[in-house]
């Protein structure tokens, strides 16, 4: 049977998803102490990039062997990720201009739209019971 | 659109599974056209139809 896309639950993904959480947390962590600019902390900060890459990629190739319901299910997930991600960045730009904290948002993009994107995934799915 | 995959799949005494493998699909997929959640892809239409023996019209049909 086709396997039905991409399945965040498969021991390879799990496996590689974990080891790149290692890699990121780690490296910040060695990091830490090291002078900011110096040429160890950006090594370090390349090493974190490529493993999100890893993760990126593999999650893009892993929708290639999805059928077409399947498909449609991500693309509607991905849609409102997309969009409740754009939210949340422009709106709380606005509250920045407007004093509020600053965020880094680029540690907590990826995050944010893979909860987003885990959510839509659970209501698109419902959606075709 | 109503459609009669389900009718014709019991009669072979296949799984749902069993005929997402031979259409290349998930099973979820199958579901969803037997509940008629999905409608599917022409191509799709036409598999569903060459796997039966049926012609499209024969096995879907508009609503109402």
């Amino acid at each position: 049977m086709r396997r039905a896309g991409l399945d965040c639950r498969d021991p390879r993904f799990v496996g590689v998803a974990l080891v790149a959480a290692v890699v990121i947390a780690g490296a910040a962590w060695l990091g830490r102490e090291l002078p900011p600019g110096s040429p160890a902390r950006l090594g370090l900060a390349v090493v974190q990039a490529m493993a999100t890459t890893l993760v990126i990629v593999l999650t893009v190739w892993g929708m290639r062997g999805l059928d077409e319901l399947q498909r449609r299910i991500h693309l509607e997930a991905l849609a409102g990720a997309f969009a409740g991600t754009a939210i949340l960045v422009s709106g709380w730009g606005f509250l920045e201009i407007a004093g509020a904290p600053a965020v880094r948002w680029g540690l907590w993009i990826w995050p944010i739209m893979s909860v987003l994107w885990a959510t839509g995934l659970i209501v698109a799915r419902r959606r075709y019971r | 659109m109503r459609n009669r995959v389900r009718e014709l799949r019991t009669q072979r005494e296949w799984s749902q599974a069993e005929l997402a493998e031979r259409l290349d699909v998930s099973r979820q997929t199958v579901n969803a056209i037997e509940t008629g959640k999905y409608d599917p892809s022409l191509p799709l239409a036409f598999s569903l139809a060459r796997l039966f023996g049926r012609r499209i019209e024969e096995l879907f049909e508009p609503e109402g």
